[in-house]
């Protein structure tokens, strides 16, 4: 087995305040909204545990088979500006890769500015590290998607 | 709120066989006899080195400056025998954590010897001890491991 690993940060601008952008980003059901990497991709919760110490589980893959697990525990949650929390992703019982994330919320200019780092140690060859990145801007772009329809008020 | 994300690797030979030294990181009863041994007193020790399992130390520092109560709580995410350990784990100081980390430990077959290659993905929040000290304290790990192999402390 080999072990890749790869660290970037993204940053986004959210027209949501902080308290209600965190319960987008740390709710496993509002999850299901914008977490999925790409189209035609669907993540649907099985298990939710949002405490300091709790482990989430979700389902992901296209809809006909969403066999990808998807395994959230939780170390840090200081709502509305800090979250740490790991992100393991398991496929046929062997781990694909594991992520140490943070989410770090600002209040700016009415919403807010999201911060993301991630950490990634890849199981599955060098090429994967860019696939879970692209996977993380794939659910920043559903996100803003999202927020932008809760903060109009049009259906997400 | 401030958070200093950083990583860093070690590799480090040691001088015990494979065998040896994957028995003493992963069964619970050697790991506790180097794990924090020598600055501070063991109130709790446990751990289920299994895929999905925990692993939980809560050790006191008597005196100097990280004087009170550590604890560790860990979480083994890949277990792969004599080859891979990937745990998540925070270390908490009288209750508050104070930083998250993400661990990959490799080990590996050099000569009669065993080659541990540690790589540390962290996030380090306010009052810690920093992506510097951690580096520094898993030296000192290290160094606690290979001296209770030679010193036949394993057996």
């Amino acid at each position: 087995m080999t072990t890749d690993t790869d660290h970037f940060t993204l940053s986004r601008h959210l027209p949501l305040p902080p308290d209600r952008l965190w319960q987008v980003l740390t709710d496993a059901r509002a999850r299901e909204h914008w977490g999925a990497p790409t189209e035609g991709m669907v993540l649907s919760v099985e298990v939710t545990d949002l405490r300091e110490g709790g482990l989430e589980r979700h389902r992901c893959g296209p809809a006909e088979a969403p066999d990808f697990i998807v395994d959230t525990r939780w170390y840090r949650l200081d709502p509305p500006s800090l979250a740490v929390f790991t992100e393991t992703l398991r496929f046929e019982g062997m781990t694909v890769g594991t992520s140490l994330v943070t989410y770090a919320l600002t209040p700016q200019d009415g919403g807010t500015a999201l911060d993301l780092a991630v950490s990634l140690s890849s199981f599955s060859g060098p090429e994967a590290t860019a696939d879970f990145r692209l996977g993380w801007e794939g659910g920043l772009a559903n996100l803003d998607r999202y927020v932008a329809a809760l903060a109009t008020g049009a259906p997400a | 709120m401030t958070v200093t994300h950083e990583s860093f690797e070690i590799e480090r030979r040691i001088n015990g066989c494979l065998d040896h030294v994957w028995a003493a990181w992963t069964d619970p009863a050697l790991k506790r006899r180097w794990f924090a041994a020598d600055a501070m007193t063991t109130d709790d020790y446990r751990m289920d080195c299994r895929e999905g399992g925990t692993e939980y130390g809560r050790f006191t520092m008597a005196d100097g400056p990280g004087k009170g109560v550590h604890e560790n709580a860990t979480t083994y995410l890949v277990v792969r025998e004599k080859e891979l350990l990937v745990t998540a784990y925070t270390m908490a100081w009288d209750g508050r954590i104070h930083s998250a980390s993400l661990a990959t430990i490799r080990f590996s077959n050099d000569g009669d010897a065993t080659r541990l290659a540690i790589r540390e993905d962290g996030a380090w929040f306010e009052d810690s001890d920093g992506p510097a000290g951690r580096r520094h304290g898993t030296g000192v790990l290290l160094d606690a491991l290979e001296t209770a192999l030679t010193q036949g402390h394993l057996q």
